[in-house]
């Protein structure tokens, strides 16, 4: 069997469900976030497919700003955490009820 | 490309930068003072940012260079966003020194952050938008927690960060897909490459491709269902953030996604039209709706701006590159919701003093104490009601009537009738700042700080100015061409 | 005089001083409002009234020197006064100009607004003088003069919008003058909300001419929405003349107060009476009468609009007058009777007599305002009392105040040869000659029940025993002079007004009907021996039984009937017959008056105006706003995973949409 684009493509769009159902159903901030990066990982397999297979190099230069956006992100997004920690020591996201209606 | 030319056109915001950097390396050196002057020097970059680019703007230069694409609509999108962060400046120097949070980091994220917008609005490649779009956020997420010893605050960085995040995502598949079935993700080139593409076999998944980014700029935007992040946050976040996220960043996407629509249109065909059809239908309702039952004016304010980004809608689902008229009325709408929602927000911050947030009866007996800001406020909201002769007005009667020539006449009616409902609400804080007491002690000490009254009297006067006379700002985006 | 100011300015400056003038005296007002909200002084109180008198009655004068400059006084053909001051906006198709469009139509009714204007601002000097805030009330009342002129004197829509909205402003501000006054300001926000939904279809409709007018690719020189581009283009409307029409008719009867939008006019009587005289009598309300002859071209290509604004305006006309047969408050009785007469208004409108309609607008408002004024004058003298019910006799105590009152009232009912007798006449007999029998019947009736309540409310107020204690009789004092001036005047007027439009049969010229004979279609034309034998016949009918009502309502209302009595007494031989008169009105009481005034009652007022309109209509509104506004804001439950879903629910609907 040859590995076609479609397959990776399938792969990346597996992944990026699995991680979008992982944000959806999961309470946990930190789970929540892993999920986003596994989306975000999931997109890179697409790019790099799709940069292999059209021979451009575009795709595989995005990746590498998506890395460093992702690491960006960890970085903002922890900070957050820690903070939200520190006041209220939960990292679930449903005990988050202050601000609604 | 001419190197030179570059960085002349980017001097603007290549100013900015620098000033941000400053800002965060005299927060280590400075221990007193630094509040000051960070605001000092943030401020003067910013306003060296605006002046620079109407000199652009005059100067009328059109090129493409790189990743970017200058011409005079990118410098009005510059100019707006300028404006916009100058008011969260100004109004944040008040609010920080009330709550001794001064800390120069704070201007430093505010100016990263604009020069984000200014990228995504400069942006004619899609991983530069993207860039522009992290960059912007990245920052706002880490702003929308600054009160990080309040639990509201970090709720809201929270719950705005993992919907960011999640959203980021869906843009950047998106992105992928188009880069894949188009071979190339620079937007010009991608205008050309329309046709062959859609007669393709990857057809489905550019389609694809287009709509993961058009949920990624919806979510941007706060358009339902991708709003309900927006009022948390909104509420959660220091009144100058909130500001700035209510008119500097939805300003900043608008113009990017006016860019990146324009052309697909035509190419995404009917499903188009009624996706956007929903989209603005949607949120124009549940923005309005959900407004009537606020008291606190920080969540009305949020989803009166959710409401606004529903009027804006109205004009896309008939937006094609034939349709000047339409991109114009909203920018020109952009600008007027820009100075209003500022102004009540500026308000906002007033009456909320040093407590967490400003429900309506905070308001209560401002007429008679502070007659000047009660009769801003008031001009504020009738111009968010959408009264003659505001600037508001001539927004929905240029973005309206440009609709009504495509042919969007439901969508129109819906838009009138919805902000007819939307008058009970704008309607009450004036009614309590004229008509009920204050309550002792919420504003008798107060007074307003300089900033705080510069802010309130330039949207105040920026407001009734265009609305007399609307073709002075008219002519400035017309002139902007598409 | 006339050649020193055509020596020194040109008649534009002159027409757009009619503007500037109440803008500035708003100005200086509130100016003075501003200085003075720590101290107050007299001397400020005077130039407060100096400033705010003056300057309505400089933009009366430029007026009248725009009116002599059009009627050719000069020597020179007569000739219309346009000018746009500058471009408000300019663009392809989008061009606006500030202009102003002084014709026949909106010169008669600047005439009327800045002179009953200008009487009204002389009598609230007085009747306003222990108002602390004098100088915001002058101010406010200035700003509305400005609007309304600006919505009179308009050459386009859009600027005809800035009025509209703008009158609606100042009178919800003078609704709610009285601050404190909690219920007085909800009141003031009942007018703003039904408004805004007139508004919503007023804007509508102007969205549509708009597209028309694009579409039919008008010149446009001064813009789509210019009168003059629009008329001339007229034809252009013909496939959307309906719905058009019946747009702008709904914001007509939000402004105009017409079912099923009239419910707040009644409510803004909460407001200082010069305010109920000038805003919600004469001159703001008729703004919706006036939109609809200024854009009659639309209406003529529609026959269902011009059905559906007649019958509107019939049922409003009898609606309302069983409202004020049965309302016991002073302001209430005549803000109904505004209501209905606004109704008689659009039933002319509708029935094409447009110059009718106009006719009606302005012997309305001398009437009415005199009315408004008289009331205004009554309850000043008892120091604030308003239930008809608690007065009686007071002729002996404020005669002046009475029988200007009597006056006005004789005018409403359509007494000959008063003011509102042609020009109901002209209405009823319009109504009948276009064939809308039926729509004639129902304003046939309704004019009887407006001489029956005009005259009851005469009855129980002026005439009759007083039911006042001896202390407040004793405090009943007559108005100052600056009060009974307005109502001297507006009695004149209210008698003469009527000489304008003096039909042809009875050998007038009908001034007013040739006078606007350029701008509404002639749709009548009095052909014929046996039309104006009919004419007369109806003429005859009308006025006796609208004179018949007037003396029913007055004898069975006056308290305690002593005048019957005696002269029965006093007159042995005519005993029996006015005994027998008597009995006649006591059968007309048992059988005609008692069940129409209960069905009212019980159906109209609480079934249909409590229930269906108010309930319904406005607080259903309200209520199911509420409701909705609710679940939109449960669906905000603060759980992040609900936002998350959302989310993914509109991404699946979007790449439903666009992918598949």
């Amino acid at each position: 069997m040859t590995i076609t684009l479609q397959h990776y493509l399938f792969l990346s769009l597996v992944m990026f469900t699995i991680g979008m159902v992982g944000v959806v159903v999961r309470r946990n901030a930190l789970i929540i976030f892993m999920s986003i990066e596994l989306m975000l990982n999931a997109v890179n397999i697409a790019f790099l497919a799709f940069s292999r297979w059209s021979g451009l190099m575009e795709g595989q230069v995005a990746v590498f700003f998506v890395l460093a956006v992702a690491a960006a992100e960890a970085g903002v997004g922890l900070g957050i955490i820690v903070a939200l920690y520190r006041n209220k020591p939960t990292v679930y996201v449903d005990d988050l009820r202050l601000l609604r209606g | 490309m001419n190197w030179f030319q570059f960085l002349g056109l980017t001097l603007p915001w290549l100013i900015v930068l620098g000033a941000s950097l400053t800002v965060l390396f005299l927060g280590t050196l400075m221990k007193r003072g630094a509040h000051a002057v960070s605001m000092a020097i943030s401020l003067l970059s910013l306003v060296a940012a605006l002046f620079l680019s109407w000199q652009h703007w005059v100067a009328d230069v059109t090129v493409s260079m790189g990743m970017m694409s200058f011409g005079r609509m990118t410098f009005l999108g510059w100019m707006v966003i300028a404006i916009a962060s100058i008011f969260t400046v100004l109004l944040s120097h008040d609010y920080l020194a009330r709550r001794k949070l001064g800390h120069p980091e704070y201007y430093s994220l505010i100016l990263l952050s604009t020069v984000g917008m200014a990228s995504l609005i400069a942006g004619s490649h899609l991983m530069l938008i993207f860039l522009g779009i992290e960059v912007m956020s990245i920052a706002v997420y880490a702003l929308a927690g600054f009160l990080r010893h309040r639990l509201s605050g970090n709720e809201a960085a929270l719950k705005y960060f993992l919907t960011g995040a999640f959203a980021s995502a869906f843009l950047l598949l998106g992105i992928a897909f188009i880069f894949g079935t188009t071979k190339t993700m620079d937007l010009t080139v991608l205008a050309e490459q329309l046709p062959t593409v859609l007669s393709g076999d990857m057809a489905s998944w550019f389609l694809f491709g287009v709509a993961m980014v058009l949920i990624g700029f919806a979510f941007k935007i706060a358009a339902v269902p991708f709003h309900a992040w927006a009022p948390d946050a909104y509420d959660g976040a220091p009144t100058p953030i909130t500001q700035f996220m209510a008119t500097a960043v939805k300003a900043a996407a608008f113009f990017a996604l006016l860019r990146v629509a324009s052309p697909l249109v035509v190419a995404v065909g009917p499903g188009w039209a009624k996706t956007l059809w929903l989209l603005s239908a949607a949120t124009m309702i549940i923005g309005n709706l959900a407004a009537l039952m606020q008291d606190n004016l920080k969540r009305m304010l949020a989803y009166s701006s959710i409401a606004h980004a529903g009027y804006a809608l109205v004009a896309f689902p008939t937006l094609s590159t034939q349709t000047p008229e339409l991109v114009h009325g909203v920018i020109f709408y952009l600008i007027a919701y820009t100075f209003m929602t500022a102004g009540s927000f500026a308000i906002v911050a007033f009456a909320q003093g040093q407590g967490e947030s400003a429900d309506v009866s905070h308001v209560a007996g401002l007429a008679k104490r502070h007659p000047w800001m009660a009769a801003s406020f008031t001009i504020f909201l009738l111009s968010l009601t959408g009264f003659p002769p505001t600037l508001g007005f001539f927004g929905k009667y240029f973005l309206f009537s440009g609709a009504i020539k495509n042919g969007s006449i439901g969508l129109v009616v819906l838009a009138l009738l919805s902000s007819a409902v939307s008058a009970y609400y704008y309607l009450r804080p004036i009614v309590v700042m004229y008509f009920h007491e204050s309550r002792e002690g919420v504003l008798e000490r107060t007074s307003p700080a300089t900033s705080l009254v510069a802010v309130v009297t330039i949207a105040f006067l920026a407001i009734l100015y265009f609305g007399i006379f609307p073709s002075d700002l008219l002519a400035i985006v017309q002139r902007s061409g598409m | 005089m006339l050649n020193f100011i055509y020596q020194h300015f040109s008649i534009q400056t002159v027409a757009w001083l009619i503007v500037a003038f109440p803008l500035v005296g708003s100005i200086i007002n509130w100016l003075i409002a501003a200085a003075t909200s720590k101290k107050e002084t007299e001397a400020f109180r005077g130039l407060t009234a100096f400033v705010g008198v003056g300057f309505p009655l400089l933009a009366f004068l430029a007026v009248g020197i725009c009116y002599l400059t059009l009627i050719g006084f000069d020597g020179v053909d007569p000739k219309f006064v346009t000018g746009p001051l500058f471009q408000w906006a300019a663009g392809p198709g989008l061009t606006i100009d500030i202009g102003l469009n002084l014709d026949q139509l909106s010169l008669v009714m600047a005439l009327v607004v800045t002179g009953v204007g200008t009487l009204i601002h002389l009598y609230s000097v007085g009747y306003m003088s222990h108002e602390p805030a004098y100088a915001r009330y002058f101010a406010e009342l200035n700003l509305f003069l400005f609007f309304m002129l600006i919505l009179v004197l308009a050459d386009n829509l859009l600027l005809m919008f800035v009025g509209w909205e703008g009158v609606g402003l100042c009178s919800y501000m003078l609704i709610g003058f009285w601050f404190e006054d909690i219920a007085k300001a909800t009141a003031g926000s009942k007018a703003f909300i039904v408004n805004r939904i007139g508004d919503a279809a007023f804007l509508l409709g102007m969205f549509l001419i708009y597209g028309v007018m694009a579409a039919a690719q008008a010149d446009p020189a001064h813009g789509y929405l210019n009168f003059a581009t629009m008329a001339s283009n007229s034809a252009a409307f013909a496939p959307v003349a309906t719905i058009v029409a019946l747009l702008l008719f709904v914001g007509a009867c939000g402004k105009s107060a017409q079912i099923p939008l009239y419910v707040w006019l009644p409510d803004a009587m909460a407001g200082p009476t010069p305010v109920s005289a000038l805003i919600h009598a004469a001159t703001m309300v008729t703004a919706g009468v006036y939109m609809v002859v200024r854009l009659n071209f639309i209406y003529v290509l529609s026959p269902t609009a011009m059905e559906v604004v007649a019958t509107v305006g019939a049922a409003t006309a009898i609606f309302a007058a069983t409202m004020g047969i049965t309302a016991t408050d002073i302001k209430k009785v005549l803000a109904y009777s505004t209501v209905s007469q606004l109704g008689y208004m659009f039933l002319a409108c509708g029935v094409g007599a447009f110059s009718g309609a106009i006719f009606h607008l302005v012997t309305h408002a001398f009437f009415k305002a005199l009315l408004f004024l008289g009331s205004g004058s009554v309850i000043h003298a008892l120091h604030g009392e308003q239930d008809i019910r608690k007065m009686g006799g007071l002729k002996h105590k404020i005669p002046l105040t009475c029988w200007t009152f009597v006056i006005g009232s004789c005018a409403l009912a359509g007494i000959i040869p008063t003011a509102g007798f042609f020009s109901k006449d002209a209405i009823l007999w319009h109504a009948y000659s276009s064939g809308h029998i039926g729509l004639w019947l129902v304003g046939f009736v309704a004019a009887g029940m407006t001489a029956f309540y005009i005259f009851r409310l005469v009855g129980l107020v002026f005439f009759g025993q007083t039911t006042l204690s001896t202390d407040q009789w004793k405090k009943v004092h007559e108005s100052p002079v600056s009060m009974l001036i307005p109502l001297l005047l507006l009695a004149g007027l209210s008698i003469g007004g009527g000489l304008f439009g003096v039909p042809e049969v009875m050998g007038g010229g009908d001034i007013l009907g040739h006078w606007l004979s350029s701008i509404v279609p002639q749709v009548i034309s009095h052909g014929g021996e046996e039309m104006h034998s009919q004419e007369i016949v109806l003429m005859v009918i009308t006025s006796l039984w609208g004179l018949h009502f007037t003396v029913l309502g007055w004898v069975i209302y006056t308290q305690k009937r002593a005048w019957p009595i005696k002269m029965a007494e006093k007159l042995g031989a005519m005993y029996r017959l006015i005994a027998n008169r008597y009995y006649i009105d006591e059968i007309y009481d048992a059988l005609i008056v008692r069940p129409l005034v209960s069905f009212s009652r019980a159906f109209l007022w609480k079934g249909v105006d409590d229930v269906a309109i108010d309930g319904l209509v406005v607080y259903g509104t309200a209520r199911s706003i509420g409701v909705f506004g609710r679940l939109a804001s449960l669906l905000q439950t603060g759980v992040l995973q609900q936002y998350l879903l959302y989310f993914l629910i509109g991404a699946v609907i979007i790449v439903g949409y666009i992918a598949l």
